[in-house]
Order: structure tokens, then sequence, then C-alpha cells
């Protein structure tokens, strides 16, 4: 027990860890750059002076580097990330609900993913060999290979061709509900492209890994063991091949979930997605360098803390960690 | 016959394995012979005949400057492979080196390279790359770089699973013995031994970094002036070509960058399943 | 009563493939130990996966016939056979310690028989799994352990708790003490005996200790290459040993003393790819004449019980 306590410490010392490097390299990837864009940031006309006498007193410009960069951890952990050039108001306004809109579409697109990966992966396992094997394996490695932009391209270009969906968008431009259900709905039609584009890119993957795995769960004396108990083909595969296999997935899932974040965002330049990764592509249009520079930093942050998670989770999951 | 003759020799009846690297030849010759086999040439621009529909003259029509889409297509193939081999020419070379040095001399450097890794892996390196190619400007240079530091964790990570075990057999630890140094060690005993696993991992390397390569140049933070198929994909979506359904402009690249990434994957999963022969599609017997 | 007759199983194809077993014919009777020995390749393993028809893919059954008390088990059909597998008929593994599924408690684990074969409900099957591994010496501080939280002989015991829980007819144990130290292996084989005879179970005790086997079984079978050598009531193979195989082993026994190896007969294993025609032992028996070259592996009754497989008597 003891020593299952010092392992989840270790990890999440090491997430902690993470953060702090991954703060550090923000700040001064956006200083130390090629003509420094936070100088340039300070002296875009877009700004009041009101505006740049309060980012002066945030962040210290005109102090020694090293307080900057103190000012820097501070600011970006109780997540004051400044004003947004492009949209005026304060970064994490603009920041947190493009957030959740990537959620509202990240967060589905996985899970369905995996589960059907599980499902697939799982057949194609248990046919090893066969025709249906060679298919299923066969449409993931293309389904993984396919880029996810130009699916997600194809996909509006027969969404158009046959007028059926949305193709842009999380919700019909200027329009007003007169309830919740219909907004809703609204919303639910604007997501089945964009949903489908990335659940189809995330499927792949998760096919081959069940798959592999699986394989390799099967071929374990403990298989043969419950074989020669009496146990069906179904009960060894749902008592004991299944979680055994699954195990290894949670941790590929969360590592990962980087990937799975770079999909998303290129769905949501597509399909004009207001998530963070629409937010980004706009924000480097716009010489944003205040919402970049927060976005580097809370999508790495979500994903270190994800990991975690995954941590706790697998560990939870495995005896051999629980009890050691 | 060598550990990699034989090896050579079990690929050349992978189907899979040929099938990818007929892929990848057909594409390596349509870069080299683009010039002799396009019917215009990649510069040659025609104000009066923009976003030409399909035609004889242009089977793929032309773009908003009137160039050949077709002719485009062809010359595009180069870009991704030298992005997409140069980029993981380092991510596996870089890969290789921690890989080794972690696993053959273990201990504290080896904890604190496996952090470093743990790092590398978990990090969005899409995002990253977006955001710090957008700082560096746009430069094909910029983008092979940005994709090679930021993709060889994955390497690292297996190569050094693999000098973990290797490093006990009896021919190291005889080298030890006999005072050989730790680089050669390294590379000249060690690294045959893992060579096969490199190969196929740098495939699966190639074709992330050339879906990394066309997604940077379709976000418009790669080097737009480049032909390249990803830049096609972002000039259609710019100016509007995908929404007026202008397929020969749009299908092309992609599915070129499609077969291509296939193409490398299916060598990349020959090697996996001559390694770890449990994952071969077989007949039954 | 088990009666195996013209057992023979090849893996792989036709063509390409190796035939670990031909034409083997045992009777095996009613609670008694029967004690199978055999040098690494023998085709031990074979038998005991061919019987509970856990053969892997690539192995098949190519004649023969498996008789349980009357019933063919080798030809009745999967879903039938699968109501003995583990309730009449139960096998311990090779290297059983590392067949126990690391994410699961041991008690359930032993448990699982009872109630795969609708023996007793969840709770009841518990119980019982506590009572079985308290029976095979593991006490309740154990019981809800997983397997990594025991050493070598504990998983071993759990092992065979699960193969006993369901109080089988037939107990197949192939080398059951193997890989543990000697003091463990000792008490396993004092547990394997007293399981015996307190449950009247048939064992199948397989090994390829030649000592240990003739130590524990009431009756011995020899095997090589895939072949009989010599079956017999363990007094008539000890002190009637007839095949110059068997001999070989009693003697190697004798010369070296307590250092227990097969390996002391001269000479290099069978290549099963590529066997020997007529008798395998050939190429190693210093008493081989030109009749042992086309050796059909007639068989000779030289008494009572007391088969062998060898032209030297008879054939
Ligand atoms: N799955 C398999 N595929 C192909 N050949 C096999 C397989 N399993 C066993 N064999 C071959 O069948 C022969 C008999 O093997 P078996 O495992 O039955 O021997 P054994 O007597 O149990 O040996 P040991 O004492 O080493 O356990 C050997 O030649 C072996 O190489
Ligand atoms: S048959 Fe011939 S070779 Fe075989 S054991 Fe008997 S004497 Fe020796
Ligand atoms: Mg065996």
């Amino acid at each position: 027990m003891n020593e299952y306590r010092s392992y989840l410490a270790k990890r999440v010392a090491f997430a902690i860890l993470s953060i702090f490097i991954i703060v550090t390299f923000d700040f001064f990837l956006f200083r130390l750059m090629p003509g420094n864009p936070i100088e340039i940031l300070y002296r875009s006309p877009a700004l009041t002076p009101a505006q740049v006498a309060t980012l002066n007193r945030e962040f210290g410009l005109n102090l020694p580097l090293y307080q900057q960069y103190f000012l820097f951890i501070k600011n970006s952990l109780t997540a004051n990330y400044g004003i947004s050039i492009n949209y005026r108001i304060p970064v994490s306004q603009v920041l947190f609900p493009a957030l959740v809109n990537s959620l509202v579409l990240l967060v589905p697109a996985t899970v369905l993913a995996i589960l059907l990966g599980i499902v697939t992966g799982r057949i194609a396992a248990w046919r090893r060999g066969t025709a249906t094997d060679g298919f299923l394996t066969g449409t993931s490695m293309a389904l993984y290979s396919i880029p996810t932009f130009w699916l997600g391209e194809m996909l509006i270009l027969l969404a158009i061709a046959s007028s059926s969906l949305p193709v842009s968008g999380m919700y019909t431009l200027g329009q007003t509900y007169s309830n919740f259900i219909f907004q809703f709905f609204d919303l639910m039609r604007h997501m089945v492209l964009p949903l489908a584009t990335l659940t189809l890119v995330l499927y792949g993957q998760f096919t081959i890994i069940m798959r592999n795995s699986l394989i390799d769960v099967l071929d374990e004396d403990y298989i043969s063991f419950a074989r020669s108990k009496g146990a069906t083909d179904s009960y060894i595969m749902r008592r004991h091949a299944m979680p055994n296999a699954e195990l290894p997935m949670i941790s590929l899932i969360a590592v990962n979930l980087g990937l799975t974040v770079g999909g998303a965002v290129l769905t949501e330049v597509v399909f004009n997605w207001p998530g963070v990764g629409l937010l980004i592509y706009d924000s480097i249009n716009a010489r944003d360098y205040p919402v970049l520079q927060a976005a580097f930093i809370v999508v790495a942050i979500a994903i270190v803390l994800a990991n975690v998670v995954a941590d706790v989770l697998y560990s939870f999951l495995d005896p051999r960690i629980r009890y050691s | 016959m060598t550990e990699e003759q034989h090896f050579l020799k079990i690929f050349l009846h992978n189907k899979k394995g040929m099938a990818g690297l007929i892929i990848v030849l057909i594409f390596v010759a349509m870069g080299i012979l683009a010039p002799y086999v396009t019917p215009y040439s990649p510069s040659y621009t025609n104000p009066n005949a923009f976003l030409l529909p399909p035609s004889s003259k242009h089977p793929f029509g032309t773009n908003v400057l009137g160039q050949d889409l077709l002719t485009l297509d062809f010359y595009g193939a180069r870009i991704s492979l030298i992005v997409g081999i140069s980029a993981a020419a380092i991510a596996v070379g870089l890969g290789l080196i921690v890989g080794l040095f972690s696993g053959y001399y273990g201990g504290v450097i080896d904890e604190i390279l496996m952090r470093v890794v743990d790092f590398f892996i978990v990090i969005p390196a899409l995002v990253f790359m977006i955001i710090i190619a957008a700082l560096l400007g746009p430069s094909t240079v910029n983008v092979i770089l940005v994709i090679g530091m930021l993709s060889w964790a994955p390497t690292a990570r297996i190569i050094r699973s693999m000098v973990l075990s290797i490093r006990e057999w009896p021919f190291v630890e005889s080298a030890k013995a006999n005072n050989a140094g730790s680089l050669y060690i390294m590379f000249r005993h060690i690294f045959p031994n893992v060579s096969s696993v490199l190969y196929g991992n740098a495939m699966l390397a190639v074709a992330s970094a050339i879906f990394t390569q066309a997604a940077l140049v379709f976000l418009g933070v790669g080097n737009v002036t480049d032909i390249s198929w990803g830049g096609i994909i972002h000039e259609a979506y710019a100016t509007g070509a995908l929404d007026a359904g202008d397929l020969s402009y749009v299908i092309p690249p992609g599915f070129f960058i499609f077969i291509l990434i296939f193409g490398f994957i299916l060598i990349g999963y020959a090697v996996e399943e001559i390694l770890n022969p449990r994952l071969r599609i077989l007949k039954r017997q | 009563m088990l009666e195996i007759s013209n057992l023979s199983i090849r893996y792989g194809s036709k063509e390409g493939g190796v035939r670990a077993l031909e034409g083997v014919n045992l009777r095996i009777e009613d609670g008694s130990i029967f004690g199978i020995v055999g040098e690494s390749g023998s085709g031990k393993s074979t038998l005991a996966m061919a019987l509970m028809r856990l053969l892997p893919k690539s192995g098949s059954v190519e004649g023969g016939q498996v008789l349980l008390d009357g019933q063919d088990i080798l030809s009745m059909p999967d879903r039938e056979f699968r109501k003995l597998r583990g309730s009449k008929l139960s096998l311990v593994f090779q290297g059983a310690m590392n067949t126990l599924n690391p994410l699961m408690r041991i008690d359930i684990q032993v448990a699982e028989p009872l109630v795969l074969h609708g023996m007793s409900e969840k709770d009841a099957a518990l119980q019982k799994a506590h009572e079985t591994l308290e029976l095979v010496g593991l006490d309740a501080s154990t019981w809800r352990k997983y397997p990594h939280e025991l050493s070598g002989g504990m998983k071993q015991r759990t092992v065979i708790a699960s193969a006993i829980i369901t109080q089988p007819k037939v107990l197949i144990a192939d080398e059951p003490s193997t890989a543990l130290d000697v003091i463990t292996q000792v008490q396993i084989m004092n547990l394997l005996r007293s399981l015996q005879r307190r449950l009247y179970m048939t064992v199948i005790f397989i090994s390829h200790d030649f000592p240990l086997v003739s130590e524990m079984s009431d009756r011995i079978a020899i095997m090589y290459g895939g072949k009989l050598c010599e079956t017999g009531r363990n007094d008539q193979i000890m002190h009637r040993p007839m095949h110059p195989y068997t001999v070989g082993l009693i003697n190697s026994v004798a010369s070296i003393g307590n250092k227990r190896k097969l390996s002391a007969i001269p000479g290099d294993p069978v290549d099963m790819r590529n066997p020997p025609s007529g008798c395998r032992f050939r190429p190693r028996c210093s008493g081989a004449t030109e009749k042992c070259a086309s050796y059909g592996y007639a068989v000779t009754n030289v008494e009572s019980e007391h088969d062998v497989y060898c032209t030297l008597y008879g054939n």
C-alpha cells in the first residue's frame, strides 16, 4: 500500500514538473523568438493606453527577465493570461468557452472511437487470420492513414452535394431558439460531420491497439488455464481476456491524447467549430500572441492532467500496482 | 546469411510490406519524373485560365493562378517525401541515440532520459508545432526541424526497452570484459540487434511526418510557397473552391497524401508483424 | 477407466510439421497414480493437452481414440466435452504457476470451475474455494491475494486447488513440481499423493524425472520420441526393465546417485522433424540390430500388464 502511494506521488510529481517545464518553455518561446512577439504585442496600436498600463503592471514588462518569469508563472497558474489583441477582452474569457466547445466535440468522439475500436478490435483478434480480420485491420490502417482535414473536406463535399447537413460552426448563424430542445437539436445537426470525421480518424488507431493487445493476451497461459476449467469462449473473452487487454489500452489512450488533440484541432478548423483549435488558427492569422501563449499552456496542462487521471485509473485496475 | 538479409528475405514475402513498398516507389517515381511527364511547367501561370474545370488540356483543372493542377499534384510528391523522410531521419536518429544511452547506462541517466521521453510523448505535438512554426516563420527547413525535434520520443522508448535486454546478452558482457568502449559496444554490438525495429519505426515516423507537414501547410503555418499537397488543399479551402464543390481541386492532393501515408504504414506494420509473428494475418491451417 | 488407443497427434501441416505422438496405447485404471516419463520433447505435454482437448490450433489428432468410462471423449461435440473439462477431467499445466490470471484474486480463480459447471452459487463456490485452498495448505491470509503476492510453491498449490475443487475423476499433473526448490517439490508430491487417496482420483503424473515417477506411481509408461517404449506396474519396470531405454534410465540413476538426470544416456534426442526409420531410439541403442530399422512398433506382452515396444522381444 505504501509503495502504491509512492507510485502515485511519483506520477503527480512528474505531472507538476511537466507543467512547470511547459510554462517555462512557453515563457521563453514567446520572448526569445525572432522579433520578440511579446515586445511587438505591447506596442500594438490596438491597445488603449489604459490597457497598456494594466499589462505593464501585471506582466512587469519593465522589470528584469527573471522577475517577469516569476510573474508569468504566478499569472499562468491563476489563469491571468492578459488581454487578447484580436478580441480586446481578457484571454481567459476567450479561451475557456472555446475549451468547453472543444470538449463538446472531443469527448464524444474519443469515447465513440474507443468503444467502436474495442468492439472491432475484439472481433478481429478473435478471428485472427480470417478474411474478417483482414478486412477490419485493413480498413483501420486506411482510416489511420487518412489526413484528418481531407476526410473532413470529403464529408463537406458530400454534404454540400446532398445539401443535407450544415458544414460549419456549432449553431445556425443568427438563429434564435424558442426553447432549449431546438437549440440542442441544431447543435446535434452541426455536430454530425465533425464528430464523424474525428471518430473515424481515431477509430482506426484504437482498433489496431485493441486487436494487437488482445492477440498478445489470448496467447497467455491464463487463457488456456481458464479453458481447462471448462470456460466457454465468450466467458474467457469477458472475464479473462478483455480485462487484461484493456489495461494497456488505458495507458495507450492516455499517451495518444496528444495525437487526439491534434486531430481535433484540424477538425475544428475544417468545420469552423469554435473550439481551442480554431481559436489557435485564428490567433495565428491575427498575431494574437497572448491567446496563443495561453492556449499552449492550457492544452498542455489539460493533457498532463488527463494522463494523471489515466495513471490513477490504471493503478486502481491493476492489482500488481495496487498491492505491491 | 546475416540477420538483416534474413529479415529482408521474409519481408519480400510479406504481402502488406510489398504493397506498401510499391506504393512508396510509385510516389518516388512521380516526384522524380514530374518534369518529364507533366504537361506544364509548375511555375507557368495563366491569369486568363484560372479555376478552370477539368478538361482534356487540364485533367484536374487549374488553380486561382491558372496553374495546371495535375502538374502541381505531381510536383507535390517531392515536398511530402523530402520533409517526411528528413524529419523522420532526425526523429529516429535522436530516438536511437537517446534509447541507446538510456538503456545501456541505466540508473540515473535512464531515469532522467525516460522522464524527458514521457514528457515529449505526452505533450500535444501538433499544437506545439503549429505555434512554434508560426513563430519561426514559414520555411521548409523549419518545418523539418520542428517535426523532427518533437517526434523522437516513441522511438527512444522502444529502443531503450530492447537495449535493456540486449545489454545482458553474453556477447555484450564479453565485449565489456574486453574493455571495448561504450560507444563501440552500443553501435557495433547493440545497434545491429535493434536495427530492424528501428526501420519499422522509421516507416511509421515518415508516415506521421508526411501527415504533420501537410497539416501544417494546410493550416497556413508551413511554407505555402513550395508546391505541396497540403498547400493545394489549403488554397482550395482558402479560395472557396471547396465550398464551390470543385472536386478535382481538393480530391487528388488529399488522396495522394492518404495513399502515400498508407504505403509507409503498410511497410511499418509488415516489419512489426515479422518481428512479432503473433500479429500476422495468416490463413488458418 | 481411461483407455487410450492408437493415439497420434501432429503439429503443423502434413509436409512441414512434426508428428509429436504416434500410436500411443494406455489403459489407466481408476484410483491409481499413473506415471508417464520421458525426456524433453518426447510428447508428454502433447498427450496431456490432447486428453484435455486443449491442443493449440496447429495441433491436430491424426488418429486414435480415448475412452473415459466408455465414452469417446475425442469425438464428442465441443459443448458436450466442455461439461467434462474441469469437472470430471482436470489438468495442472506444466509451468502452472505462470498460468494464473494476474488481475484476479486467487480464491475467485479457484472457485471458477464450480461456477462454470453450475455446481454451486457464487458464494458457496467461494466458500468451497477457501476450504480447498486450506486443504492444499494455504491459510486464510492468502485467500484474497493476487498471484503476484504469492511464492512459486503457493501458486502451484493454488492451481492444484482449482484443479481438484470439482473432485475430478482424473487429474493430469504435467510436471507439477519442476522449477520448484527441492523442499517445495517434496511437499507438492506429498500433497498430490494424499489428495489422490483422499478424493480417490486417478492421477496421471507426468515428469522427466524418472526416480520421482518411480517413487510416486503405481504404473509407469516410458516414452521416447513420441512413441511408447514400455508400460507396466511399478515393480515390473523397476525390477525387470526390458526396453534398452528403460534400462539406460535405471542405470543412469544408479550410476550418478541422487543427481537425477536423463541425459546420462549417450547420444542426442530425436530430431522430431526428421526421425530415424523404424525404432526411434535406434541411433542411441547399443543393442540395435538390422531388424530395428524397419521395426513397425509391434507390441510384446512380456508378462501380465507389462508391455514392451522393442525388436529384442519376439518381434
Ligand atoms: N505448439 C506446437 N507447435 C509445433 N510443435 C510443437 C508444439 N508443441 C510441441 N511441439 C513439438 O512436439 C514435440 C513434443 O512436445 P511436448 O511439449 O509434448 O514434449 P514434452 O515431453 O512435454 O517435453 P518437456 O519435458 O520439455 O515438457 C516436440 O518435438 C515439440 O517441439
Ligand atoms: S527396437 Fe532395436 S533400436 Fe529400438 S530399442 Fe529395441 S533394440 Fe534398441
Ligand atoms: Mg511438457
